[in-house]
């Protein structure tokens, strides 16, 4: 238990350590943010102005063909160019492997031409067998939801609404299943996408082109239902069109990332830290706050009781959630309620939650809680860019890289890699469009090349060697890895971590009882996806978008008025 | 083809990884391929020779490092050894300055990129190489002013990545004063800063000419890297779909 009181006395609260955050258990219960990406890009859609018109629009009575989003923010123009095809049943995968979808799409920088657009149209439909040209920075596609699409459609052609249940159950009217960036498939790389000016933070433009792919898919419907009755049909209506998001199904590909990016996750994480922090220090929360908290945790009891899933893990985690939220709306009926009206209100309810409640309850109030505060939040937005250019201090001696080791790995030098459970897993890159997948070590074949994920095993190796070593513990780093290269990778991972110590995750990720799952519902958590809805241990659907206002709908007061939506119950509004 | 960075960077790390280059290793070398090619600078010759050679542990390891002697780069990848020697450098530096005398090394142009990751840190380097028949060319490496080749004779970029048994004289420093001055009236500056970085901006544009038969050449040694699928791997590797 933390006492807020003496915390107090000692100065500002300080970060949770690592050792807390950095477990796959926790990362795997994260929620949206207000300093998620799609929150924070929305915010600055709103907060400058940008403006979204349509300049091309064909597509045919089925509506199939060709639609152009044009952007204009104050730092210039990006489109997005949409494909939308027709697609037998049968080709219709959300897999990687798969070769044709329902729509293909391109987010070009500045404006195309209609010669760039004949191009994006021999190649963006095919995806990673295409090309495209540096003036694109995000490659996806998107496959519909086809018995929520052809019923929506049907319903707005016979000028009705769909039932806002019917609705929210799916939750899209398409889901993508690859958003590329980076410089794939002759794609801009990172610093062209970054050097327009048009985009600051991580993934803001894939989020941005999930986002317009939102307009498309309600743009289509509505043309659809147009087609087939010009007379009769109507448009969906504002809530309906909020209600509905974007799909997507994510699978192992997302999890390499978080481990090759130590720096990168450290800024993520520390950035999200810093804002639990910043709020938890708040010795009083004034009364406008606390009004929010309280219509905010009822609202998150009509979201989770709108969250649904197969998975029998997850949807135990959301029953239980779904009790301890109630239980604690229950203990806080107004914003008057006794604890919010003493000291350090925040800090009592998280520390009530670390000793009561279920990790899903900690983290979701982790991030309810900064949801009053963007004054103290949301700038940190800003701070989760990283050039990833960490520093190496080839004069360490070998005495004081074991103490490194000692000092951020302790948690993997503890694994006993000889149990064959510590080794069971092993990550691999398949022949299949490099598809990373995970193997069994002891039953199939590929270990030889799996990939970098076991930290843990590395680490506890170059310990290992370090002792063993001849070499004198006053020597340098530089000279050990003129002999043993080897370990290049272990050495420069440990000293980046020390500069970086949310970069790694605390877990050994070959272990039979890791779960893949975790790593990706921490990143989509980052990118601001809610709703996460497994379908094995390794892949994912999620809903993104879903109850944001559309872009003509975003203001100030709107940009930032979604989260944690909800549909069906009755939605207590978060401004008055 | 035209490639963009990424690609390059990737296909040279899988190349690297699957040529049997350490772990950590293939990777400072992908980024300083990317980094090379970025510029203009010749680099997928020598790396693929390298890479050739990756199986041998002689072509990137030393077995003794005795301070004062030149290291002895024979029959090593220039390609291969440029970080673990600029590494050397730095830490030999201190507070002052840092030397290292290197004698036959090739693919010299990889010192540039291994010493550009510290200059981002403060530091500045100078690199004195001398060939067979008095070829020389100077290379450095400043926080500021960025990176700068210069040759006492006629002498282009792209023969540079050519000449092997060059022998080498590295300092860094992090005072800019410390480095040896270059003779103006010997030297021609065969690429600076400006125009490597205008090089850059047009890379980031257009991307980087590959030839078929260098992609090819990587794409050989990146395939090592991946495992073959198997409809069980299609769908208990992914989790089904």
């Amino acid at each position: 238990m933390i006492h807020a009181e003496s915390k107090h006395r000692n100065g500002a609260l300080p970060l949770r350590p690592p050792d807390v955050v950095m477990r796959l258990r926790r990362m795997g219960s994260f929620h949206q943010t207000r300093i998620s990406f799609m929150r924070s890009l929305l915010r600055r859609i709103a907060n400058e102005g940008w403006v979204l018109t349509r300049p091309l629009f064909e597509l045919d009575q089925e509506g199939y063909g060709t639609v152009v989003y044009r952007v204009e923010t104050p730092a210039g123009v990006c489109t997005l160019v949409a494909f939308s095809h027709e697609l037998q049943p049968d080709e219709r995968t959300d897999r990687v492997i798969a070769k044709k979808w329902d729509a293909t799409f391109a987010l070009t920088l500045g404006e195309p031409t209609a010669a760039d657009i004949e191009r994006l149209h021999a190649n963006v439909p095919k995806q990673e067998a295409g090309r495209v040209s540096a003036n694109e920075c995000v490659l996806s596609r998107a496959n519909k939801s086809v018995r929520l699409f052809e019923h929506i459609v049907n319903c707005l052609a016979h000028g009705w609404q769909p039932s806002l249940e019917d609705v929210v159950d799916v939750g899209y009217l398409m889901r993508t299943t690859a958003v590329y960036g980076n410089g794939k498939f002759g794609l801009a790389d990172l610093p062209r996408t970054f050097g327009s000016g048009l985009f600051t933070r991580p993934f803001e433009a894939e989020m941005l082109t999930v986002y317009l792919i939102r307009e498309f898919t309600i743009d289509l419907v509505e043309h659809i239902a147009a087609a087939r009755a010009p007379l009769r049909a109507t448009r969906l209506d504002p809530p309906h069109a909020r209600a509905l998001g974007i799909g997507n199904s994510t699978g192992l590909g997302m999890a390499p990332f978080l481990v090759a990016h130590p720096t990168l996750l450290h800024r993520w994480m520390i950035s999200r830290e810093t804002a639990l922090a910043r709020v938890l220090n708040q010795a009083e929360a004034a009364p406008d706050k606390r009004h929010l908290f309280v219509r905010l945790l009822q609202r998150a009891i009509g979201h989770v009781a709108e969250w649904h899933t197969q998975d029998a893990r997850q949807a135990s985690r959301v029953e239980q959630l779904h009790r301890e939220l109630v239980e604690l709306g229950e203990g806080l009926p107004n914003a008057d309620a006794e604890w919010l009206t003493r000291v350090y209100p925040w800090q009592r309810l998280a520390d009530w939650a670390a000793a009561h409640g279920s990790e899903e309850l900690q983290e979701l109030l982790n991030s309810l809680i900064l949801e009053p505060y963007g004054e103290l939040v949301d700038g940190l937005a800003d701070a989760m860019t990283d050039p990833e250019t960490p520093g190496f201090d080839p004069a360490m001696t070998l005495g004081e890289l074991r103490a490194l080791i000692e000092r951020h790995y302790s948690w993997a030098l503890s694994i006993d890699f000889d149990q064959a459970d510590a080794q069971h897993f092993f990550w691999y890159r398949s022949e299949e469009k490099e598809e990373p997948r995970l193997g069994e070590r002891s039953k199939e074949p590929g270990a030889e090349w799996e990939m970098r994920l076991g930290i843990a095993r590395e680490v506890q190796a170059l310990y290992d060697a370090l002792t063993s070593t001849t070499l004198d513990a006053n020597g340098c780093v530089a000279a050990f890895l003129m002999h043993w290269p080897d370990w290049r990778y272990a050495v420069r991972r440990v000293q980046t971590i020390d500069g970086h110590h949310y970069g790694e995750i605390r877990d050994n990720l070959l272990g039979a009882d890791c779960l893949a799952i975790d790593l990706l519902r921490c990143k989509l958590s980052f990118f601001g996806a809610i709703k996460f809805d497994p379908k094995s241990d390794r892949w994912t659907r999620i809903t993104m978008y879903q109850g944001a206002p559309r872009f003509v709908e975003l203001d100030g007061e709107t940009a930032d008025a979604w989260a944690l939506p909800v549909f069906i119950g009755k939605q207590p509004e978060l401004h008055a | 083809m035209r490639r963009t960075l990424n690609e390059v960077y990737r296909q040279c790390q899988k190349a690297a990884e699957g040529a049997g280059v350490p772990a950590g290793l293939d990777i400072e070398v992908a980024q300083a391929t990317a980094w090379l090619v970025a510029r203009g600078l010749p680099a997928f010759d020598s790396l693929i020779q390298g890479l050739g050679r990756a199986s041998d542990r002689q072509a990137f390891c030393f077995s003794e490092v005795a301070s004062g002697d030149p290291l002895n780069a024979t029959n090593k990848e220039g390609a291969l050894i440029a970080p673990a020697l600029v590494d050397l450098v730095v830490a030999n530096a201190g507070e002052t300055v840092g030397r290292l005398a290197v004698g036959s090394l090739c693919a010299a142009l990889y010192l540039l990129p291994a010493a550009a990751r510290y200059a981002s840190d403060g530091w500045c380097f100078h690199f004195e190489l001398l060939g067979a028949g008095g070829v020389a060319f100077q290379l450095q490496v400043e926080p500021d002013a960025g990176v700068s080749i210069a040759a006492t004779r006629d002498g282009d970029v792209t023969a540079l990545e050519g000449i092997s048994g060059l022998d080498v004289q590295a300092c860094c420093t992090r005072s800019i004063d410390a480095l040896p001055n270059r003779d103006e009236s010997s030297t021609t500056i065969l690429a600076d800063a400006a125009s490597l970085a205008e090089v850059e901006a047009k890379t980031l544009g257009n991307g980087v000419e590959v030839e078929s038969e260098t992609w090819d050449l990587l794409t050989t040694f990146a395939l090592k890297v991946l495992v073959p699928a198997t409809e069980e791997s299609r769908q208990r590797g992914a989790g089904g779909a």
